[in-house]
């Protein structure tokens, strides 16, 4: 009962977020919508028991991640608004018709029946903090070091680029 | 809860991570000349590698090992993608120096990014589980995308780094994609199952996990849908990385676009990694549902091949031409993976022969038209051979080798493949790629000839070959003559290199 | 931990987006309103702006916000071992150690490159002059 009001209030706080970020001409308002949505699936994730993953959504999607979409929105300028000119002429049928599509298949895919794996989330696999804890770091160690490996490639990454000036680079016309 | 055979397991992966921190360390706080970065990650290359051989006289041939849970693999497999792709990144790294110090101080970042990709390679090759698969994918692609746009001061670099970014983010997100649907499918992630049963956690025992390949093996699906769309977005998702067509849009803009020095390793190890991945998943997860997937492998083939050959013919640029062969050659080296496991070890022979000829062939581009440019257009060879008769020479070799012309390794490649998919009854695909091929032969004399038969332009430049490009150009160019003379030893090195 | 755990979250929320509301609500009814055309101008004294200037901002702003999130990537991390930190004992704090010691390598060498620097002179002194004669032997 309390899972389909939330649903619904939600589900709609989603779709309402995801359309408003398209369609906001203001970047801030895109922003904003962005992290609604963000928010919305958070809730989700607490009605399937997801905590942890709620969690992380909340932290780094609705927190971090957009934080520096609005660093950026802010560094460029809040009052440019997007213009609404097209570039392709074709595009904005060619949305429209895809959406369609891509309504179309969901519904053919949601209405048949597929055969699914063997193993039923059951009551031993649900997503608290502590089994995510004691997967992540028994079964799921290594890839989980490796996700240092990642961040290393971030960082270096981020401060390669980042760090070029003007005249660094021998053999161009700086 | 760690032993032995999970450190030898990614015994490389350590080294190179070592090699790795110890680089940075050591440049953020004693300033160091580039030679020392070009020792750490000498020392960390050359550790790998050993580590890799040492992984293969442990495990090639053998049953198999699962490492970490169920999460990478020991066995000939995954040694042999170590023995290649290390080698390939040291060969890198010494024909694109002249870029890595020209970068002055951010020189360092790219020794350790091209370090860290290799890592990221070889994990690809030898995971044993979907997720890490994807984890792997990303350490190797997101490395990638930095090299490719690391000179900043040229536009068409930073476009074609923000191509490469935005089309592989979103090949990734289908690869994603790909493996929820198949845990849906299927009710597993990992490819060989997980024989560890954990104690009793919080809320009980966590159960263990059969694995896809054994689930697919066992179970009749009777409404394949869901299993069918996550084996395509898989194909998809690393046919991307493969530059298979018709996912390749994005090379011929990154191949040209990006610094000259590096390219070689962007296309080389892409292939290697894909491949491997690709042929791992493919057989050995999916290997019961291979009438499935076969055909499609099949029609991508022979796509990339048809699509790859005639838009190399028209290019008047030779990055861009070796772009779209680039292409091409993915469509010949998939057609080994239509015979399932019977075609890996010949995916192996071309798939490490090609990426030694695509490095010595974007070395040669690199040092003709300079190590931080992109475009490299043919008018520059007009003559070569006059004026650096060593560059004409490897370029024509490699040409010679990319064309399929027997005594080169390409010869023996390409007859690994087709011998393979004529076996598995794909004629048809044989004789198409075959028929590509004599049509490949056009631009890739056509290379030869403007070299060799060609008079230079009086206001040529003669290109400077600096000595590490000169010996790793040698050194490939060496491999390509002589492995493409005897293959045989390598031919049945390869057999041991099968997923087990 | 079920739903109901959430419920001060959700009475928190509710009571945020009604401070939100009746903040709004009231400083429209109570706040004295009679504009004129000066306080409505954007800025009370200098010259009105005819169009906002082109701006260029350093891309290390970019920088920053990355490492934010990378670090944040951590603390996630160091979550999930915190709850499980007695059961998973010694080698969970090994597990963990080594991730962290990966970032903290990550930190140190940001740090010292100058990533952190937010002051344009002072990251000068990170800039490598590459001498003559190094740059002779690299060619």
């Amino acid at each position: 009962m309390v899972e389909t009001v939330l649903f619904f209030i939600f589900g709609i706080a989603a779709i309402f977020g995801a359309i408003s970020m398209v369609w906001a001409r203001n970047p801030v308002y895109s922003a904003l919508g962005l992290m609604l949505t963000m928010f919305s699936i958070a809730v989700f994730y607490v009605s399937n028991a997801g905590h942890f993953v709620a969690a992380v959504q909340v932290i780094v999607y609705a927190g971090a991640v957009m934080t520096l979409f609005l660093f950026v929105i802010m560094l460029i300028g809040v009052d440019k608004s997007e213009s609404r000119k097209d570039d392709l002429r074709f595009q904005r049928p060619a949305a429209v018709g895809l959406l369609g599509l891509l309504i179309a298949g969901v519904l053919i895919a949601g209405s048949a029946a597929w055969t699914t794996g063997t193993r039923q989330p059951g009551a031993d696999v649900n997503g608290t903090i502590e089994n995510v804890g004691d997967m992540l770091f028994r079964r799921w160690l290594l890839p989980f070091e490796i996700t240092a490996l990642l961040l290393i490639v971030a960082a270096a990454g981020a401060i390669a680029l980042a760090y070029f000036k003007p005249g660094d680079e021998e053999g161009d016309a700086a | 809860m760690v032993g032995n055979l999970d450190i030898l397991a990614i015994a490389p992966e350590i080294a190179l991570t070592a090699a790795v921190v110890v680089l940075l360390l050591v440049e953020v706080n004693f300033d160091p000349h580039p030679r020392v970065w070009g020792g750490i990650a000498g020392v960390g290359i050359v550790a790998a590698t050993v580590l890799s051989v040492f992984q293969w006289v442990e495990w090639s041939g053998g049953s198999g090992e699962l490492a970490f849970s169920g999460m990478i693999t020991g066995d000939g497999f995954s040694a042999m993608a170590g023995m290649v792709v290390f080698p390939l990144a040291g060969l890198s790294l010494m024909s694109g120096w002249r870029l890595v110090t020209e970068m002055r101080r951010r020189g360092a970042e790219m020794v350790s990014l091209l370090l860290l990709a290799a890592a990221g390679a070889h994990l690809m090759a030898a995971s044993a589980n979907l997720i890490m698969l994807f984890i792997a994918l990303e350490v190797f692609s997101i490395s990638l995308y930095v090299l490719a746009g690391f000179t900043r001061s040229r536009a068409d670099a930073d476009e074609a780094a923000l191509k490469y970014f935005l089309l592989g983010a979103f090949a990734s997100a289908v690869f994603l994609y790909g493996v929820a649907l198949l845990f849906a499918a299927t009710g597993s992630l990992s490819i060989y199952g997980d024989p560890t049963i954990y104690e009793a956690g919080a809320r009980g025992i966590i159960r263990a996990d059969a694995g896809i390949a054994a689930f697919l093996d066992s179970t009749i699906i009777l409404e394949p849908g869901l299993l069918l769309a996550g084996i395509a977005l898989l194909i998809v998702g690393l046919g991307f990385k493969v530059t298979a067509a018709p996912f390749h849009v994005w090379s011929p803009d990154v191949y040209q676009g990006a610094p000259g020095g590096i390219t070689g390793f962007l296309a080389a190890s892409a292939k290697v990694a894909g491949f491997a991945a690709l042929a791992r998943v493919l057989t050995v997860a999916l290997g019961a549902n291979i009438a499935d997937w076969a055909p499609a492998v099949a029609v991508i083939a022979a796509v990339s091949i048809v699509l790859g050959t005639l838009l190399a013919l028209a290019q008047t640029d030779i990055k861009l031409m070796l772009a779209y062969s680039s292409v091409a050659h993915a469509g010949f080296i998939l057609t080994s993976l239509v015979a399932g496991p019977a075609g890996v070890a010949g995916m192996w022979f071309y798939v490490a022969t090609y990426a030694v000829s695509v490095v010595a062939a974007f070395g040669v581009a690199a040092i003709v038209s300079g190590h931080t440019m992109g475009r490299s257009p043919l008018s520059s060879y007009e003559g070569l051979a006059r004026r650096s008769p060593f560059l004409a020479a490897v370029l024509g070799i490699t040409m010679l080798s990319m064309a399929g012309i027997p005594l080169t390794t390409g010869f023996v490649g390409k007859l690994a493949v087709f011998t393979a998919a004529a076996d598995a009854g794909y004629l048809w695909l044989v004789i198409l790629a075959l028929v590509a091929s004599v049509a490949g032969l056009y631009f890739y004399l056509r290379v030869i000839v403007l070299m060799y038969f060609r008079p230079t332009s009086d206001d040529a430049i003669t290109p400077r070959v600096d000595w590490s490009s000169g010996i790793a150009l040698g050194i490939a160019t060496l491999a390509t003559v002589l492995i493409g003379v005897v293959p045989w030893w390598l031919l049945n090195l390869l057999n041991d290199a099968l997923p087990f | 931990m079920s739903m109901n755990d959430y419920l001060p979250i959700a009475i928190m929320f509710l009571l945020a987006m009604a401070f939100a509301g009746v903040s709004l609500l009231l400083s429209r009814f109570i706040s004295p309103r009679n504009p004129t055309p000066e306080k409505l101008e954007p800025y009370e004294c200098g010259i009105v702006p005819l169009q906002e200037p082109v701006q260029r901002f350093p891309v290390k702003f970019y920088l920053v916000a990355m490492l934010f999130v990378i670090f944040d990537i951590e603390i996630v991390f160091l979550f999930a071992w915190a709850v499980r930190f007695e059961q998973l004992g010694w080698y969970g704090v090994w597990a963990i150690g080594l991730f962290t010691l990966l970032l903290v390598e990550t930190l140190v060498y940001a740090w010292k490159r100058g990533a952190l620097d937010w002051n344009v002179s002072s990251r000068q002194r990170y800039r490598r002059v590459v001498a003559p004669e190094a740059r002779e032997e690299a060619a």
